[in-house]
């Protein structure tokens, strides 16, 4: 209940209700960044960016109880940017590629997840990372139980091609 | 694929160690970056056919006088004049004269307050102030839509709205400005605000407002009279004097080799040597040097009924035709085409939107852009443009385009850079009517 509150005063422009939030929620957060990215140079790089585009979109968000949802999506979009910029510099460095893929073999399943898209994405880390109910999911990224489990099937199925091609290289 | 697979995924996510000291710097890190980012003003305007000139001045310090703004602050209503005032000499004869009219008509909606305080009103646009007031923070509160109607249509023309970058603040002052296409008639001098806010419930309020003070006219003098500077012609069209602004129509010749953007330096001195500058904060014209119409607005003298004015023009941006704009596409996210002029640096931002980093010589505010022309050949317009907090002597400005439609590649072209003729030119202007 008191989440609720806290999302609800971020919103309305409370500068350190947001903070409050992305320090309790940071954990998290990281989390999904460094699965996505690898290590921890380029994840808090991500947190910076995060937090500042935090700030500057959060009067966008509509209802208080989709604040968490709409900030793992902005995550994963600044992830996104973090690894096509990434993209661009290591395809000049190949020897720093090889030594990123070894790192990688670790997190074989968020490699997998990192390369759905940030929809799917957000649903495979909602319903297995934030342990929510496909209900819930539902009613936090308005749209309809069917659809949720749709879209996790589709999410799912290609996971497990990429996963299954990952695995046999 | 199975739930073992993704238990496994947690006990990985949840086997990574949280830096909790270094995430802490970082988001201050980007809580500091937002923090002075904010520290900009932003205009947000709609273009009605007419391409509008806007220009955003950080003001530091208040140049009238602690009496006179005392003064001012106290008619009621009208505090936010002495900002105003403190940019533009025109207003403070307003003040002198008068020549305003106070409403205090108040609305409640969605427990947003809003008092429309008093307005100053002309042939050529109507200012309207207004106070907000609410049990939450306002200063973030985005005003989506302004419409100032009269007998239930939309005043033609170019509106501003917003107040400038507040810290958290439950009551907020601001200004509406509408400056009309044409003339603005006051034979029936009924009108209706129309406000929308961006709040959850994106509350609006319509207030209907009735001027009962008489309006001053405007007088018109043509001059019609070619000046010469660096081998390029502009003619002087005519100048309309009115409470509120005086405005310039000047022309460029066709044969000009260079392509004339902005003014920037110009003003007008009286028989005592008096000077009027261009209005230098929010709509400062009208039109270009490109289209059909050119209007330049100068603080008003009005109300000092000179006998001779003489216009002098210093600073003439120009850029040779040709080398006059850059082209994006924003399809492929790419910058085809950019001028060859020194520290100028782009960035798409994303479908509709760059960021622009130059370096100007002097103080330089006015936008940088304002029409683009798509592959097919039809016109688009900017409509939102910001500044950002200067550095090294580095501006960084960002402008959003409404590119509805739009075939890419398309050329942005420029409205205004600070590159200039060089001299000056003056010419001598009559005021027989």
């Amino acid at each position: 209940m008191e989440q609720i509150e806290l999302a609800k005063k971020a919103i309305a422009g409370d500068e350190t209700a947001l903070l409050q939030l992305l320090k309790q929620e940071e954990s998290t957060h990281y989390r999904i960044a460094f699965s996505y990215l690898k290590n921890e140079h380029d994840s808090l790089e991500a947190i910076q960016e995060f937090t500042f585009r935090c700030f500057r979109k959060i009067h966008t968000v509509k209802q208080a109880q989709f604040l968490n949802t709409w900030l793992i999506r902005v995550l994963l979009n600044v992830c996104n940017d973090i690894q096509k910029k990434k993209s661009r510099y290591e395809f000049r460095k190949d020897v720093e590629e090889l030594t990123f893929q070894v790192d990688s073999n670790k997190l074989e399943l968020s490699e997998a997840i990192s390369k759905l898209s940030p929809e799917q994405q957000q649903l495979i880390y909602l319903k297995y990372y934030c342990d929510l109910k496909n209900k819930e999911i539902a009613k936090e990224i308005h749209i309809s139980e069917g659809t949720v489990k749709s879209r996790l099937h589709t999410a799912l199925k290609k996971l497990r091609l990429l996963f299954n091609e990952g695995g046999q290289s | 694929m199975n739930d073992n697979n993704f238990d496994k995924l947690k006990e990985e996510l949840t086997n990574i160690t949280v830096p909790t000291e270094k995430l802490a710097t970082l988001r201050q890190n980007g809580y500091t970056k937002y923090k002075k980012r904010q520290k900009r003003t932003r205009l947000y305007f709609k273009q009605v056919a007419l391409i509008a000139v806007l220009a955003i001045v950080f003001v530091t310090s208040i140049r009238v006088s602690p009496a006179f703004a005392n003064a001012v602050a106290k008619i009621p209503g009208f505090a936010p004049l002495v900002e105003m005032i403190t940019k533009d000499k025109g207003l403070k004869d307003i003040v002198d004269n008068e020549y305003f009219e106070a409403l205090n008509i108040v609305q409640t909606k969605n427990n947003i307050t809003l008092t429309i305080l008093g307005t100053i009103a002309d042939e050529t646009g109507i200012v309207i102030f207004y106070e907000l007031e609410a049990p939450f923070n306002l200063s973030n509160l985005e005003t989506k839509e302004f419409q100032l109607r009269q007998n239930g249509e939309v005043i033609n023309g170019s509106s501003t709205s917003g107040w400038p970058y507040t810290e958290a603040s439950k009551t907020i002052q601001g200004k509406l400005e509408v400056i009309a296409t044409s003339k603005i008639d006051y034979s029936q001098p009924d009108f209706e605000i129309y406000l929308k806010f961006g709040d959850t419930k994106e509350t609006s309020f319509t207030i209907p407002f009735t001027l009962t003070k008489p309006i001053q006219p405007s007088k018109v003098y043509d001059v019609n009279k070619p000046l010469e500077i660096d081998g390029q012609t502009i003619y002087v069209q005519s100048l309309t004097i009115s409470p509120l602004r005086a405005e310039l129509k000047l022309k460029a010749d066709r044969q000009n080799t260079m392509q004339i953007l902005q003014i920037d330096q110009l003003k007008v001195l009286d028989e005592k040597g008096e000077e009027w500058g261009k209005i230098q904060d929010g709509l400062v014209g009208l039109g270009g040097f490109r289209e059909e119409t050119n209007s330049i607005f100068i603080q008003s003298n009005y109300f000092r009924k000179p006998e001779k004015l003489t216009l002098v023009l210093d600073q003439i941006e120009a850029l040779p035709k040709g080398e006059d704009y850059v082209e994006i596409d924003f399809l492929r996210q790419k910058v085809v085409k950019v001028p060859p002029i020194e520290d100028f640096d782009i960035k798409i931002l994303d479908s509709n939107s760059i960021e622009v980093t130059y370096k100007p010589k002097v103080d330089h505010h006015v936008q940088l852009f304002s029409d683009v022309i798509d592959a097919k050949g039809n016109k688009f317009y900017q409509n939102s443009f910001s500044v950002y907090e200067n550095h090294n002597g580095f501006t960084e400005n960002a402008y959003q385009f409404d590119l509805k439609g739009a075939v890419n590649p398309v050329q942005i072209y420029f409205f205004s850079y600070p590159h200039y003729l060089k001299g000056s030119t003056q010419i001598e202007i009559p005021l027989t009517e």
